[in-house]
């Protein structure tokens, strides 16, 4: 009895210590990479919800088609409105980038355990300024991105993967979140003299949106 | 009310405001006659005409159609009516055709162009058929009046100045018309006029009316007869005459009126024997009016009404 | 009373004037087509331009079901002007020509000629409607195609395709019922006079002067704007919210009715019993 208790003790510090084992930045990065890699192509259908104050659009429905290295391609029904951040390829596009990578930590997201790597690229002309990655440690997904732009401001990115094929690691969901500024229409201009919505935060010219994007019937190589 | 009344008023009053234009005025025209209603300006005829035509609701009184008394819901009578009110105003913008043919459609007639173009001829208007109304002149738009009064054959036609604006040939045409409508077709005809010659010409009844009140009425041919008319005597003081008559033949055709008039029922010859018995009993005469005419019967009723 | 109607109606139409409006809103809508064709994706790009800088579009918004309710937005101001002059004339215009004392003695009693003269009003008016729809909307989508529709109003709206031509009709249904009651104040107005200038002029002031009302909303006006037709006036585009609010809806088309039932009593009462002294 006593010494199945110490066979188990044995076996949690052991799994424990391989689990707090250091890998360097580079090399989390280059596992995140290698799933990345075993793409060549996909295609899914997917739903994009946006979620903006004073902007109410529906449920958009299409297809995405994706060609290594770098090609992403839309099919949306009607009018819509793509992100122009966090969508297609954008881990591979910024893990790419030359860039000084710094392992910050770790920290537990939505019950799962990520490694924090800062990304600074080196290239002062790059459209990226800083970018934070949590990634899962038991399978090197990329849950959360946090990226700072240039052009585009700072967005994140936090996404739910699911292993198909038994090898290829994919999203079924994103949610992408970013600063816009509120959208407001003088009266005039639309003829419309009843009450105006009420402004949630009245003193801030920004408001959160948010678009959430759904993955289903993927189809791979 | 007889069987054979049309048109049965009965003290009918029409106050304005402050104003009362028909004065517990009372008629009773008969099936198959040619009424003539006159009465100077502002007398109440064309207050009257409008009470009868629903135009104007009285203020009291009662007014029999055909033995019904008129109501306002329930109009089926109008069907056999016809008329035209004072002036004939249309619709300047359509032509006659359309004008005829949108009342005609309204009175039940038949509005087949056959019919439309069989009553503008009727009326004269053959030829412009298809002519805007605001190109005819007044005559043109009486004659039209007349035809949509007609084109639905109406039982009782109510006109109000009907050769108004036309010429003498016009005139008489309509004249014409009217009698032949009363004597071959049994229709009966309630005109009122200005034209006292013309009323005399062809009515065959009449009634004088002034300041709301009928003052006059019965058969032209007895009101105008040359063998018992009236005669109309003023005099200086009209109190005395009534003891210069006392017990003489001539009370008996005297008729006393309510217009200070001293009326004789007595033949034309009989006139200068009257005048004779009066002077020589001391009256002192200022006019002998015989009533043999319209004009003679307006101008003394109507001037002693203003007395 | 249907004899009546057509006679009504024929009177209507053999009119000049009641072509004016038709020619004058058939050109305005032309004129808003061409340039809103030329110059629509402008307008676009002003309305949600600002969201450019996080979104990339895809598709096209500028199509006949955008156009059609800016036209509907422009034109809806002007519209009552033009009903007005075939409304106010619909009984001053027979007190005017004289041609009362031809109608009136007529078997059809006073109710059956006002109520026809009323009914074929309310014809001509939806003829009306119906007229900017045909041009506006069934022009529009044979020039501009259809697509998902972009509503700009307190909020950015994109109705998807599918769910756009049935609100539009529904719309147009409000607005005819705004437009029948400003035919009605008209139809009124033009009872009491012996001139068309009097009852056009008056409604258009009441028009006029109850849409500056409605622009403030505080004070005693707080409580009297909700019981103003123009307050209902755009009610129309309450059928391009998601999701709709049917309570508003519901008391737009209970104030509008409430205006067009009261009014009508006041109009017929007075017709009946009223004196055709001229």
């Amino acid at each position: 009895m006593k010494l199945d208790k110490y066979l188990i003790v044995m076996i949690i510090m052991m799994l424990n210590s391989y689990l707090t084992y250091s890998y360097t930045a580079e090399e989390i990065i280059g596992k995140v990479k290698e799933n990345l890699e075993k793409i060549e192509k996909f295609e899914a259908d997917i739903s994009i919800n946006i979620e903006l104050e004073n902007v109410n659009v529906p449920e958009r429905r299409g297809k995405i088609f994706f060609q290594k290295p770098d090609s992403t391609r839309y099919e949306i029904e009607g009018f819509s409105m793509m992100p122009k951040a966090g969508m297609g390829n954008y881990i591979a596009e910024l893990l790419n980038l030359e860039a000084t990578l710094i392992n910050s930590g770790e920290e537990l997201i939505n019950g799962n355990s990520t490694i924090i790597i800062k990304i600074i690229p080196n290239d002062n002309k790059s459209d990226v300024v800083l970018s934070t990655l949590w990634i899962d440690k038991m399978d090197y997904t990329v849950i959360k991105s946090e990226i700072t732009t240039k052009n585009n401001g700072t967005f994140e990115v936090e996404s739910e993967y699911q292993l198909f094929e038994n090898k290829y690691y994919l999203p079924i969901s994103s949610i992408i979140s970013f600063q816009v500024p509120k959208y407001k229409m003088p009266k005039a201009f639309t003829g419309d003299t009843r009450k105006q919505k009420e402004d949630k935060n009245p003193k801030s010219n920004t408001s959160r949106g948010k678009v959430n994007i759904k993955y289903n019937n993927y189809i791979i190589n | 009310m007889g069987i054979n009344s049309v048109v049965k008023i009965t003290n009918l009053v029409k106050e304005f405001k402050n104003i009362r234009a028909v004065d517990n005025l009372s008629l009773d025209i008969e099936k198959g006659v040619l009424f003539g209603f006159l009465g100077p300006n502002g007398a109440g005829k064309s207050t009257t005409i409008r009470i009868i035509l629903s135009l104007i609701r009285a203020s009291s009184g009662k007014i029999e159609l055909f033995g019904n008394e008129i109501n306002h819901r329930n109009r089926a009578v109008f069907k056999r009516i016809g008329a035209l009110v004072e002036r004939p105003d249309f619709y300047n913008y359509l032509s006659a055709e359309k004008n005829l043919e949108i009342f005609g459609r309204m009175s039940g007639a038949d509005s087949s162009k056959k019919n439309l173009y069989k009553y503008l001829d009727l009326v004269g208007l053959g030829g412009r058929e298809k002519d805007k109304v605001k190109t005819y002149s007044m005559g043109m738009k009486q004659r039209l009046g007349i035809a949509q009064a007609i084109i639905h054959n109406p039982d009782l036609l109510i006109l109000d100045e009907p050769t108004n604006g036309l010429d003498p040939m016009g005139m008489k045409e309509i004249r014409d018309l009217l009698i032949d409508l009363v004597e071959n077709q049994g229709k009966t005809v309630f005109i009122s006029s200005h034209i006292l010659k013309e009323v005399e010409s062809m009515a065959t009844d009449v009634a004088i009316i002034n300041k709301g009140r009928t003052i006059v009425e019965g058969k032209v041919d007895e009101l105008l007869s040359s063998t018992k008319m009236k005669v109309i005597f003023k005099f200086e003081d009209n109190n005395n005459v009534k003891n210069i008559i006392k017990n003489t033949v001539w009370e008996q055709v005297y008729e006393e009126s309510n217009l200070n008039m001293n009326t004789f029922n007595i033949s034309k010859d009989s006139i200068p024997e009257l005048v004779n018995f009066l002077s020589e009993k001391g009256a002192k005469i200022s006019s002998v009016v015989p009533m043999n005419t319209l004009e003679n019967y307006f101008i003394q009723v109507t001037g002693a009404e203003n007395d | 009373m249907i004899e009546l109607v057509k006679i009504e109606l024929f009177k209507i139409f053999s009119k000049w004037r009641t072509y004016t409006g038709f020619i004058a809103i058939g050109a305005l809508i032309l004129i808003i087509q061409l340039v809103l064709g030329v110059e629509g994706q402008g307008f676009i790009d002003a309305a949600i331009g600002m969201l450019k800088n996080n979104f990339d579009f895809q598709g096209d918004l500028l199509n006949a079901y955008m156009i059609n309710r800016i036209i509907l937005q422009t034109l809806i101001v002007w519209v009552p002007f033009l009903i007005t002059l075939v409304a106010g004339d619909m009984l001053a215009g027979e007190a005017t020509m004289g041609t009362y004392r031809l109608l009136l003695i007529r078997p059809a009693s006073r109710f059956k000629v006002i109520s026809a003269k009323f009914i074929s009003g309310l014809i001509y008016t939806l003829t009306f409607v119906m007229w900017i729809m045909l041009l506006s909307l069934g022009l529009g989508m044979l020039n501009f195609g259809t697509g998902d529709m972009l509503v700009v109003g307190n909020e950015i709206l994109i109705i998807p395709e599918d769910d756009v031509f049935w609100r539009y009709m529904y719309g147009y249904a409000i607005a005819a019922l705004s437009m029948f009651v400003v035919f009605t104040i008209a139809f009124t107005f033009s009872a009491f006079v012996q001139n068309s200038l009097g009852p056009i002029f008056s409604t258009m002031g009441l028009v006029i002067g109850f849409s500056i009302l409605n622009i403030f909303s505080t004070g005693i006006l707080e409580y009297i704007n909700p019981l103003l037709f123009t307050t209902y006036t755009n009610s129309w585009k309450l059928m391009f919210e998601v999701p709709i609010d049917m309570k508003e809806i519901y008391i737009a088309i209970s104030v509008l009715l409430a205006h067009i039932v009261v009014l009508t009593a006041i109009t017929f009462n007075y017709f009946i019993k009223k004196d055709i002294v001229s």
